[in-house]
């Protein structure tokens, strides 16, 4: 009677063993699968800021090259030689100041996609941690579910 | 028809005019004009007296020509004398504070005659007092300590580090390439593209892309010897994976994408897929710049895609920088001793200003705000920052003169230009503009602002001119001819002299000194200078004295003159009715005679004209060999008297136009020779005058010529009665003559050939047709 008592407790704790490791991978790929999604939102965001980068690199450029136009014609409506010192050393700083201007604002927008990438890659590894982490988990529990079955000792 | 025409003349306003408007009856000129109006000076009113006295200041010692006014500080006022090789520093008393005779470097101080002295242009601008002459004289720097000494010291530019802080300007011929032996230090070798060094271009400084470079020593034509000042930027080889010079050509100027490094190609080797570039960014790998984003490289890196104007390229691979290359991006220093020095100096705008470069004609300089010794105008990093342009029309500027309203007007030598000036676009690097005033140029004598005009002479040196701000949105300065109507009076015109505040009468005049030594003296009326006719009275000022400068300072006019070889300065005074004017028992300081000399010490042996009790004329004195007055015993004569004055007469003469007849019904209106019946002056404050005859019949070659005084009628001062010991009575009549003769031009004139008051209101004339 024992025995049997045993041996049908035995059998429903195997299963419930099964399914609880189951789930905990399940519930381990959901969360490398939101991860790896996060990962790929990034690394698309990454890649326009990369592209937004050189389009406000060269936009800035244009516009650059547009006011430095516009200087040469300014003076020379207001009868100032472009190539006086003072003309071409303020054509020279405003040229600076443009290129500044460009570089901080193509720097900052290339550091956002940098720090897209590091988190897509992030998210990535946190994946497949996840996954480790499930697969690790489902085998525990079922150590730890075998461990604390009272099985009859064979007499 | 009557047989005879009455003209009166109430308005003298347009002073002695040109003959040629006799017969114009109708023109304004004619009508407000005289045929001769010397040493008179119009009123506001339109009538005339005669004109101020000059009281003596000092005596001139060491022959100075040319002394002017300054205020150096609130209440310290001196005056700056300049002689041959020479300048000196005045005060008040006429005791020299300042006199120099060298250079700051030591040389000698150039000017020796008086053309050289006229040309002579000086700014005072804090203590200090910048001079140019010439394109030789580095410019000089007398300074005040502010307590009593002066002292004098070489113009010269602020070092920063190495950095001389002067403008750069490429005055060598374009094409010629520079190429340096090294990036740094001293005893490097510049070659030359083509023959262009000279010995001269020992000391003198250039910029090789933007940095400078102090030549030390001279080879020959193509090799020069120099000290790096400034690190220079190296050159680059990159190679690429294709042929590049699909991409480049020599000359491009090349950037990189990533580091923003900039370069001009100087090689291309189209087997070895590579280009050498002369960096043009940096003179090293790597610089700070972007505060807060950390160290950028600035050579090229093969990070970069290399564009220029013929696409882009991405190095495969770039080598390190290596010693310049020969390139045509260089520079020369506008001012030294191989370049020349300015000619003319200005201040404004808290800058001092420089301009007539011999080696930029058209340069104008400005140096940083409150910083007169930095001058380098190729940084326009920031809005205090030196400033140097350069004036359209390959013009040569003489001068720069603030004027209304903030702007400054540029006077070439064949053009006119107003820098626009305010506070919403002030003066800093890159808002200097020309806006032309006028087409025709300025001579080289000095203008001067007076009221809201600014007073200068034509590019021909014969007319009076004035820069008038006329007020309107699109062309707020206009240039107004002054002198139309008397161009007889004006000759090859040396200086002017437009005093900035009232003195001792509201009026003001302007004046003009002549080539030949003669004086103008216009006033003018500010509202009509808008008009189309503008009312300038000028006449004509003479005197004893030999006049070498005129200069005004505030309601002062000062004029360096001479009287019988003896040099003194003296100012305008209206209560004076002689010139050199000296009381001669209290003298100024400056006059105490030597032991044992007399009053009169600096003028021996001549003679003198003596008035007392202020008007009261005594007659000419002759002057003992020692300086004292010969006594002549006339009656009330007293030569210790208080209000004893010694001085230089001269004659004031007033010659209205004959009024012509109307054209109208035929009486021979016009054709006939007249006579003038009755001949009246109406005056106030007289002291005594001439009506005169003048010849103007038919001329022969033993008539008298044209003017001569024929006969007069004096009105005396003191009439039959009076005490003639007591200054006359300054009496307000009306006085008739009947001048002789006949002529197709009749002529007659009031001369004043005595000293003392005279206004004359109206002059009328009864005229046969």
């Amino acid at each position: 009677m024992g025995a049997s008592g045993a041996s049908a407790a035995g059998g429903n704790s195997l299963a419930s063993i099964g399914l609880q490791a189951y789930a905990t991978i399940l519930q381990s790929q959901g969360v490398a699968a939101a991860d790896n999604f996060q990962a790929a939102k990034l690394e698309q965001a990454a890649k326009y800021g990369e592209l937004k980068a050189v389009q406000t690199g060269g936009q800035m450029t244009r516009s650059l090259n547009q006011t430095l136009g516009n200087i040469d014609a300014v003076r020379a409506a207001a009868n100032a030689d472009p190539s006086s010192p003072t003309g071409a050393a303020f054509r020279d700083n405003q040229e600076s100041i443009g290129n500044d201007q460009r570089g901080i604002a193509v720097d900052s927008i290339l550091a956002q996609a940098r720090q897209e990438r590091a988190d897509a890659a992030y998210y990535r590894s946190a994946a497949d941690n996840a996954l480790f982490a499930g697969e690790i988990g489902a085998a525990a529990g079922i150590a730890k579910g075998i461990a604390g079955m009272s099985l009859p000792v064979p007499g | 028809m009557p047989r005879q025409i009455q003209g009166s003349q109430r308005d003298f306003s347009f002073g002695e005019v040109d003959v040629a408007l006799k017969r114009a009856d109708d023109h304004p000129a004619r009508k407000g004009g005289l045929r001769q109006m010397a040493n008179a000076r119009i009123l506001n009113s339109g009538g005339l007296q005669d004109r101020p006295g000059r009281r003596a200041l000092y005596p001139i010692t060491n022959g100075g020509s040319r002394t002017e006014r300054f205020t150096i500080s609130a209440g310290n006022i001196f005056d700056i004398q300049f002689a041959a090789g020479r300048v000196k520093i005045i005060d008040s008393t006429g005791t020299t504070v300042g006199n120099f005779t060298l250079q700051g470097n030591g040389a000698a101080l150039p000017w020796a005659s008086s053309a050289d002295i006229q040309s002579i242009v000086y700014t005072v601008f804090g203590l200090a007092i910048t001079i140019t002459f010439g394109h030789s004289m580095r410019p000089q720097v007398i300074t005040w300590d502010g307590v009593s000494t002066w002292s004098i010291a070489d113009y010269t530019e602020l070092l920063i580090g190495n950095q001389k802080r002067t403008p750069f300007y490429r005055i060598s011929p374009q094409g010629i390439a520079i190429q340096p032996s090294a990036q740094t230090g001293a005893g490097i070798t510049i070659v030359a593209s083509a023959p262009l060094f000279t010995a001269s271009w020992v000391g003198a400084r250039i910029r090789f892309v933007f940095r400078q470079i102090l030549i030390t020593g001279y080879t020959n034509s193509t090799h020069i010897t120099a000290t790096v000042e400034e690190s220079l930027p190296g050159s680059q080889v990159l190679t690429f994976g294709v042929d590049p010079s699909t991409s480049f050509s020599i000359g491009d100027v090349v950037i990189g994408s990533v580091t923003g490094s900039k370069g001009v190609v100087t090689a291309i080797n189209a087997g070895a897929k590579t280009i050498t570039v002369q960096l043009l960014t940096t003179s090293s790998s790597s610089a700070t710049f972007n505060p807060g984003a950390g160290d950028q490289t600035v050579a090229f890196t093969t990070a970069d895609t290399v564009a220029g104007p013929g696409g882009g390229l991405t190095p495969s691979s770039v080598a390190a920088i290596g010693n310049p290359q020969s390139v045509t991006i260089w520079d020369d220093e506008v001012m030294n001793d191989f370049r020349g020095y300015p000619a003319s100096c200005f201040n404004d705008q808290f800058r001092v200003g420089f301009c007539n470069f011999s080696s930029v004609p058209g340069g104008i300089g400005w140096t940083a705000i409150n910083s007169t010794t930095d001058f380098y105008a190729n940084d326009a990093s920031s809005p205090d920052n030196a400033i140097f342009e350069i004036a359209p029309g390959k013009v040569q500027v003489y001068f720069v003169v603030p004027g209304p309203e903030s702007n400054e007007f540029v006077f070439c030598d064949r053009r006119i230009y107003y820098i626009p000036i305010s506070p919403t676009n002030p003066l800093k690097p890159g808002s200097v503009g020309f806006q032309i005033l006028s087409g025709d140029g300025a001579a080289q004598v000095q203008p001067r602002l007076s009221q809201e005009a600014i007073l200068y002479v034509n590019a021909g040196q014969n007319s009076m001119m004035a820069v008038i701000a006329t007020g309107a949105y699109l062309r707020p300065f206009n240039t107004k001819n002054l002198s139309d109507f008397h161009a007889h009076l004006f000759n090859s015109i040396q200086c002017i002299a437009a005093p900035s505040a009232d003195g001792s009468f509201n009026e003001r005049y302007a004046y003009a000194l002549n080539g030949d030594g003669s004086i103008a003296v216009g006033k003018y009326n500010p509202d009509s200078l808008q008009t189309g006719l503008p009312v300038i009275g000028w006449g004509p000022w003479s005197g004893v004295g030999s006049v070498s400068w005129i200069s005004a300072s505030a309601f002062d006019v000062l004029f360096t003159a001479t009287y019988f070889g003896a040099g003194l300065v003296e100012i305008l005074d209206d209560t004076q009715y002689l010139d050199c004017a000296l009381p001669v028992n209290a003298a100024p300081s400056a006059f105490a005679p030597p032991g044992g000399k007399g009053p009169l010490w600096f003028i021996p042996s001549q003679s003198v004209a003596l008035m007392d009790q202020t008007t009261r004329y005594m007659g000419i004195y002759q002057i003992d060999a020692d300086g004292f007055i010969v006594p002549q015993f006339n009656g009330g004569e007293d030569l210790t008297l208080a209000s004893l004055v010694a001085g230089q007469p001269w004659t004031l003469t007033v010659e209205p136009f004959a009024q012509n007849a109307s054209p109208g019904a035929d009486v021979h209106q016009r054709m006939m020779r007249r006579r003038i019946s009755n001949f009246a002056a109406y005056f106030v404050h007289s002291s005594g005058f001439l009506f005169a005859k003048l010849f103007s019949s038919k001329q022969t070659a033993t008539s008298p010529a044209l003017g001569t005084v024929m006969n007069t009628r004096r009105i005396p001062a003191w009439n039959a009665g009076d005490d003639a010991t007591k200054p006359p009575t300054l009496r307000e009549s009306t006085e008739l003559w009947r001048p002789s003769g006949l002529s197709y031009d009749p002529r007659a004139a009031i001369i004043k050939d005595t000293p003392g008051p005279l206004m004359i209101s109206e002059i009328s004339m009864e005229i046969t047709l």
